[in-house]
Order: structure tokens, then sequence, then C-alpha cells
């Protein structure tokens, strides 16, 4: 894993534990990633695409609810994003290249 | 068990000063405390030129009002009847009279000579002139008083009490200053005392520039990652991986997000800084008096010097540390 994440830029890196794989959403919405997780992360993530919240990042650690909204790199294209969970632990990445051609 | 041993409510004889008294003395029950009741009799300065400044003698500070002997007699059964509705056994309640032409300046005097932890006061029901103990008093109060301040809200038909609900829920609004790990652990401290479960916010205030900026999104963002990174950081340090809590992160106007996250979570209580370092960005109205005027729950300012005695399980001698006035 590491040598995959080696050439790939880290765009979020989140420990859930307790969550498993199935319990994680990721969407992108304009220029943002949403990561949530469980109920309470989706009822966020609702009020977020209804622009009812000014919530950006919020975490419930007794029920495990999620929920983040994250800036993407300028330049990504949504079919470069990718996702791994190993041990509750999320790591979202894109190719490395995106990450440093933004900055040109 | 949290360091309050004296608990100072100021009332003014109205409802919602009967509810400050109520939530005084359930906090006093909750945490072993003694419980003073203060009604300030506020004198009228009068004018300059009614001094006796013809004799070429400065004026002392002119006031009227002094309540006779008689009237004081009548006042003191007043307050000590009012309180009496209100008292319960197995509690030592003092009561107290004073008269002078500041209210906030008397109730900081007494929690000075008490040696008082804790400050009970209600908010403002409007400008109210008869009702001097709420309003501005409780603004001058929050900028001045030596230990932490309790701000109650007037008594709302749809908000449950939480002298007699308990507390549920806390909430801990944190700037990410150097003060925010003592305030976060004496928040904590009375998340584990009440079993309320802790939620732990921080707002991201942008500035109107930024608001304008062309690159608004990059922007936020660079404001917005550190923050949400360094409180994750210190929920984990100051409550533990273990301990229930919650974790919030939003941008906006501090004072309107700190309410309407505290409304939407039933919050029980709101635990602040001291009102002083809550500074509203551009010269507005501090954060702190906008959340302890608007809030539907009972808002605690915590003083510095308090936050350490809060989170400090077991003090028995910080009553005769001396206090810095906060301001």
């Amino acid at each position: 894993m590491h040598d995959e994440l080696s050439s790939r830029a880290v765009i979020a890196r989140v420990d859930l534990p307790g969550t498993t794989r199935a319990d994680v959403s990721l969407q992108i919405h304009q220029t943002r990633l949403l990561i949530t997780a469980g109920p309470e992360g989706a009822a966020q993530l609702l009020k977020h695409l209804e622009g009812d919240t000014h919530v950006i990042y919020r975490r419930d650690r007794k029920t495990g609810g999620f929920f983040w909204s994250l800036l993407l790199p300028s330049g990504i294209r949504v079919d470069d994003i990718t996702a791994t969970m190993v041990d509750g632990m999320l790591v979202v990445t894109a190719p490395a290249a995106i990450e440093r051609a933004s900055h040109v | 068990m949290s360091d309050f041993t004296r608990v100072l409510c100021a009332i003014d004889l109205t409802e919602p000063s009967r509810r400050a008294l109520d939530c005084a003395l359930w906090w006093a029950r909750q945490h072993g405390a003694d419980v003073s009741v203060l009604h300030v009799h506020r004198l009228a300065l009068l004018p300059p030129e009614t001094g006796d400044a013809a004799s070429g003698v400065a004026p002392q500070a002119p006031v009227d009002g002094t309540l006779t002997a008689d009237e004081r007699q009548a006042r003191q059964l007043e307050v000590e009847n009012f309180v009496d509705g209100s008292r319960t056994d197995g509690l030592q309640v003092e009561v107290l009279l004073d008269q002078d032409p500041s209210v906030a300046d008397a109730i900081v005097t007494r929690a000075d000579a008490l040696a008082a932890d804790l400050i009970v006061v209600g908010t403002g029901t409007g400008p109210d002139r008869d009702h001097p103990v709420l309003g501005r008093i409780t603004a001058d109060l929050l900028r001045t008083a030596p230990c932490s301040v309790l701000v109650i809200p007037p008594p709302a038909a749809d908000v449950a009490n939480p002298c007699v609900a308990g507390l549920a829920r806390i909430m801990c609004a944190v700037k990410l200053s150097d003060d925010s790990r003592q305030l976060l652990a004496s928040a904590a401290s009375l998340a584990t005392e009440s079993s309320a479960y802790l939620t732990v916010v921080h707002v991201v205030e942008l500035s109107h520039v930024a608001a304008v900026a062309s690159d608004f999104d990059a922007h936020r963002e660079a404001r917005v990652q550190p923050a949400r990174d360094e409180l994750v950081e210190l929920v984990a340090d100051v409550v533990g991986p273990d301990k229930p809590a919650e974790e919030i992160l939003a941008q906006g106007n501090a004072g309107e997000e700190i309410l309407k996250l505290a409304a939407e979570e039933s919050t029980g209580l709101i635990v602040l800084g001291p009102a002083s370092g809550f500074a509203a960005p551009g010269g507005g109205r501090p954060t702190g008096q906008m959340v302890a005027r608007e809030a539907r729950c009972p808002v605690l300012f915590v003083h510095g010097d308090e936050a350490s005695a809060i989170s400090r399980p077991f003090s028995s001698d910080s009553q005769s540390e001396p206090r810095a006035a906060a301001g």
C-alpha cells in the first residue's frame, strides 16, 4: 500500500475506528469531496447539500457518525480519485502529478 | 468533583431571576457548594452640580435612594421570602442585601469578599430599567467578574429547565488558542460529573475581505483544514480517545453558529472562555455576550483561573489563592 501511495497524493486521511467500508460514502459535489459515515453523517450531508448548515466537519465518537467536506485539488478528475480503507483508516488519494500540476 | 465551593447568585426578585436562583441552588447541590444570594438595591447617582462644588470641596459621588433602616429591613424580608420559595433542605443559603450605584460592581465586590467560585445571574428580559441586575449588568459582569459566571436565560415554554431535567449534553466552544486546553478540560470534567455528552465546537470566522476574494474556496480551505487538524488533536489529547464526545468544525459567525448548533442538539449547557476574550472581528458584539443573551440554555463562562481548578479533581487550597481580575 505504501508503494502505491508514494506515487499518489493523499487528499484525505481519517481514522474511523469501528467503521466498516460499507458504512463509508464518498461523493463529489462541485469542487468538494464529501465523506460520510453512518446515519448521522448522512443526515449532516443532507443539510450540507440543502445549504442548511455551515458545518464542515463533524465526528460523533459515540455513534461513529462522520461528515467531512473538503476542497479537491484543482484540476482533478473524479476518475482519478481512489480510496482505501484498512483497519478503520480511510485514505483518499489522487495522482501526485495532478497535485503538482496545480502549482504550475 | 469540580472545585466549586461558593456560589453567588444575584437576583432582582423577578421571575427570570427566580430561574437563576433555582439553577444556582441546583448547581450548588450538584457540587456540594454553599450559596450566597445577593440582591443589590441600586442607588441613583445625582448630577455633579448638586454636590458641594460651590464650597471648593470635591463632590463625593452623591447618591440618592438609600434605604432607611425600616425600608432595608422590609427589603431584606422580601428577598428572604423570595429565596424561601426555592430553598431546599440540606443546602446552606445566605441572603445578602447591598446598596450601590453600580449593581455589577457590588456583585463583583461581594464575589471577591466571599471568594466565590461562581456567579449565577439571569440574562436581560428587555430594556426594563426596573430590573437592573439583568441585561447590561450581566454584560458588565462578564467583563469584570473575578470568577466563572453562569448566565441563565429566562424561562421558555418549549425549553426544559436544566435544573430539573439535568444536563444531557454540554457544548464547549473553543477558539483553539492557548487557553483552549484548560477550557476543554473544564467542560470535559463537568460532562463526566453530569454524565452528559460533550460536544466540542470550533468556528472558523473569515474576514469580509476573504469573502469577496476570487480564490475564496482555497482561502477558506487554508484556514479550515489546519483548524480541523488542531481540533481533532485537542479533543483526542484532552478528552481522551475513549470518552464519548463529538467534534464539530463550522465556518461563519461564531456566535450564530454556536447558538444554532446548541439549539439543534438540545444542548443543556454551553461552556465558553471568558467573555472578554471573545472579541468579535471588526469591533462587533463579542461572541460571548451574543451567546449569553440569545442562548436558550445556561451559558457558563469559565474564568481563566477557575479553568484549572475545575479540571483539577481534588484541590483543597484553591480558595486561598488570589485571583486576577478578568478583562
